[in-house]
């Protein structure tokens, strides 16, 4: 624990020594999620069938997937750029040390600048939850922390499965982008757009429904089942296989050059 | 037993092999051609406590393979290895607090913060105690000298420099071992000889195994007499430095400096480098003809002024030592 407390006062140090330069990609990083939502509400005014939701609904899932994803991204950039890692050799001085790898890796990387989308996205995600819930009650209030934890869970376990793809072919990320960008792309929309099998891969496979699809039913009630309430967690099982790949993959680890 | 026993240890890697040109590297997308190298093949050896072993090869000889083994960042395909009754791949985490590791061209310091933040994060990775971490740290920063250092970002230091807070960072947490994968790789003269200078002392003074690599001969002649030669994956010589010496060099320089010089003897199985109007330099094959016997010679026709007697240059011997062996 006193290590990660350690890691993100290192990396708040780094942020220190350029200053000039966070400030310009905190902001970038805003702008950019703007414009993001620009082209969503675009789509929306124009296509009808997007009017089965309403503006708010819209919103919601769109923050939360962003807000998970830059989340995961700030914090698990050593599993999002792992390659990096591997290709540099600097896996190896973390192999070298008495602690977990995975908090080693955690900590190996991190980009404060993407809190630029984090607090964006989390104003928006507060902000259409006011408008979506018409009646408040504390499963309700359960829900929204097992959502906010699950979207972080889902991107960072893409990260994690992904990672492991660098110690078979060391430049095998762009082939798993289709699964981070690609997801978020298709995430930043509401699910209920997209016909059954779209959703179902999106369900069993990147669970990302778990967080902008079903509870969204739960939120403007157009359903009651308590099942809601605890579905997003089901992502700590994508976790869980994620990590398994990981280690499996660590096996076939062969280092690189001298 | 010994304290690092390392039996029958192999390591295979496959290697990608691809023909040059646009056409090929297509082909190659659906038809991999693999070629598989063994990096280690069949190495043994052991090494005691507070030993410094030199271990060298040529490039791609399996040097690194063997420390990545060694330092259980790799798992061997068969064979065994102990250090300290600890086998490194598999005890990874309880081993790793005895060993310090550094690698000459990775840095385990953090680029753009000063030398003092890596140095705390280390503290904290390797779970010391203040009073732990204040005798070990105080210990290495009188011995390096990184009293004026310590505040200044990593990226601002000079090579020589950044090497020496390196290999303080990785004996920080007083480790019994110390791999040094070429650790004056780059660095100056005055570098070399300071990292050689605090090498030497810090075995005598906390007892360190130090298992090193390089490609400088220099190095290891003023580190260590003992010597691990590998080439191709296969060990080719275990012993002193001296033992290598004898069995390559028969030949010795012999500088002869006199005031006049009548007559230039003839003598067999020498040979005559550089002469000068009161200088002499020949090559001595002797194994053929003393040296004694030569100067008697050089007696006789000159007043001799002075002598000196050269070995072959160290880094020569290898070169013989390397194409005796075919590498």
């Amino acid at each position: 624990m006193k290590l990660i407390k350690n890691y993100l006062s290192m990396y708040l140090k780094i942020l220190f020594e350029y200053k000039a330069n966070f400030i310009i990609s905190f902001i970038s990083q805003m702008f950019s999620l703007f414009l993001e939502l620009y082209t969503v509400f675009c789509l929306f005014n124009k296509f009808s069938f997007f009017k089965v939701y309403n503006r708010y609904e819209l919103l919601l899932g769109f923050s939360i997937i962003w807000f998970g994803m830059s989340f995961a991204e700030q914090f698990g950039r050593g599993f999002d750029h792992f390659d990096n890692l591997i290709r540099k050799g600097n896996f190896d001085l973390l192999l070298i040390r008495p602690r977990n790898i995975y908090l080693q890796i955690f900590g190996s990387d991190m980009s404060y600048e993407k809190s630029g989308r984090v607090i964006v996205a989390s104003f928006i995600f507060i902000y259409s939850l006011t408008k979506v819930i018409t009646s408040f009650n504390i499963l309700k209030l359960l829900l929204i922390f097992n959502v906010v934890i699950a979207s972080v869970i889902i991107y960072m376990s893409l990260f994690i499965a992904s990672a492991s793809f660098c110690f078979i072919t060391v430049e095998g990320l762009e082939f798993v982008n289709i699964f981070t960008n690609g997801s978020k792309q298709v995430g930043q929309y509401p699910m209920g757009i997209y016909n059954k099998t779209i959703r179902r891969i999106f369900t069993f496979i990147i669970p990302i429904c778990l967080v902008n699809y079903y509870p969204l039913k739960y939120l403007n009630g157009s359903t009651n089942s308590i099942y809601y309430v605890f579905m997003p967690l089901l992502c700590f099982i994508m976790l869980f296989i994620s990590i398994l790949i990981f280690n499996f993959s660590m096996k076939k680890y062969c280092s690189t050059g001298s | 037993m010994s304290y690092i026993n390392v039996k029958n240890l192999n390591k295979t890697f496959k290697v990608l092999q691809r023909d040059s040109g646009l056409k090929k590297a297509f082909r190659s997308l659906f038809k991999r051609d693999y070629k598989y190298i063994n990096a280690v093949d069949n190495i043994s050896f052991e090494i005691d406590e507070g030993e410094i072993v030199a271990y060298i090869g040529p490039n791609g000889a399996g040097k690194s393979t063997t420390i990545k083994m060694l330092t259980g960042i790799l798992k061997p395909d068969s064979g065994e290895i102990s250090v300290d009754g600890f086998n490194p791949f598999t005890d990874r985490k309880k081993y790793v607090k005895n060993i310090g590791v550094v690698f000459g061209q990775k840095s385990q310091l953090w680029w753009d913060l000063p030398v003092i933040e890596s140095f705390l994060l280390l503290k904290d990775i390797y779970g010391l105690s203040d009073y732990e971490y204040n005798e070990s740290f105080n210990q290495l920063k009188k011995l390096l000298d990184l009293e004026n250092i310590l505040s200044t970002p990593v990226r601002q230091l000079s090579l020589g420099t950044r090497m020496r807070c390196e290999i303080a960072a990785s004996l920080l947490h007083n480790p019994k071992i110390l791999f040094l994968d070429e650790p004056t790789i780059g660095l100056d003269a005055v570098s070399k000889v300071s990292v050689r200078k605090f090498i030497k002392e810090i075995n005598k003074k906390r007892k360190v195994t130090i298992i090193l690599t390089s490609h400088d001969m220099a190095d290891i002649e003023a580190l260590t007499n003992r010597l691990i030669v590998i080439g191709h994956g296969k060990k080719l010589y275990d012993g002193t430095l001296n033992g290598i010496k004898k069995k390559f060099t028969s030949n010795k320089k012999l500088e002869i400096i006199f005031d006049k010089l009548n007559d230039i003897p003839n003598i067999k199985n020498t040979k005559i480098i550089k002469k000068e109007k009161n200088r002499i330099i020949l090559e001595v094959d002797t194994k053929e003809v003393s040296i004694s016997s030569v100067v008697k010679k050089y007696t006789n026709e000159c007043e001799i002024k002075d002598i000196n007697v050269y070995d072959e240059d160290i880094d020569n011997i290898i070169v013989k030592l390397y194409q005796e062996l075919n590498l």
